[in-house]
């Protein structure tokens, strides 16, 4: 009980800069440009000015840009 | 400190992202950056800037070249503020050319390491970090 009890209070102070929901949403639209919160999508396409502007026209000032890569991609290199 | 899950950002594949907020000329957008205490500097990717309305070829300046990770890079200086839960990094970045295909911005030592001590546990599954502002 006492480590049931330690390990509730670890995964409280877990945070999540993506909620894990959307990343598993994310991960279905490989190569995708995305615009979104922490979240939601707002927004799925082939450019960034295409879902920009979806996301300022609903509203949104300073939606998160983001272009899920695709699996096996060299993602990282400097 | 809250430990802060690694995302997933293609299967299997996690990276230690955080959502940032760049403001160019009064507009705004959202992106990502990997924390990289690799990098010297902080550099984000063209798409970053260019959702705030500026264009790569429209940065001030003349394009400069930096090595990393065994290869070169080209980058411009860009005037800007970018945030971090609300605290700014730096109001000024370099921007890597389109031809590198930078997906986030890079969080490097003297904007973000100065500022955040940074620990890692990639032993776990998922993967978490966690940031702690400098006092």
């Amino acid at each position: 009980m006492a480590m049931a009890g330690r390990t509730t209070e670890l995964e409280d102070r877990l945070e999540f800069e993506i909620d894990p929901a959307l990343q598993k949403e994310l991960l279905r639209h490989p190569g995708k440009w995305v615009t979104m919160t922490r979240h939601e999508v707002i927004a799925i396409g082939d450019t960034p000015q295409e879902v920009l502007t979806k996301a300022r026209a609903e509203g949104h000032r300073s939606p998160i840009l983001y272009q899920v890569p695709t699996p096996g991609e060299d993602v990282y290199f400097f | 400190v809250p430990r802060l899950q690694a995302t997933e950002v293609s299967p299997g594949r996690f990276l230690p992202l955080l959502s940032l907020t760049l403001t160019i000329d009064q507009v705004e957008v959202g992106g990502f950056g990997v924390v990289d205490s690799g990098a010297d500097m902080t550099m984000l990717p063209d798409t970053a800037v260019e959702a705030c309305g500026l264009d790569y070829d429209d940065i001030p300046g003349t394009a400069q070249v930096g090595e990393g990770a065994g290869s070169q890079f080209e980058f411009k200086l860009c005037d800007g503020s970018l945030k971090y839960d609300g605290k700014e990094l730096c109001q000024q970045f370099a921007v890597a050319a389109p031809k590198h295909h930078l997906r986030w911005a890079l969080l490097g030592r003297k904007e973000f390491f100065t500022k955040y001590v940074v620990r890692f546990a990639w032993h776990r599954t998922p993967p978490d970090f966690n940031v702690d502002p400098v006092k």
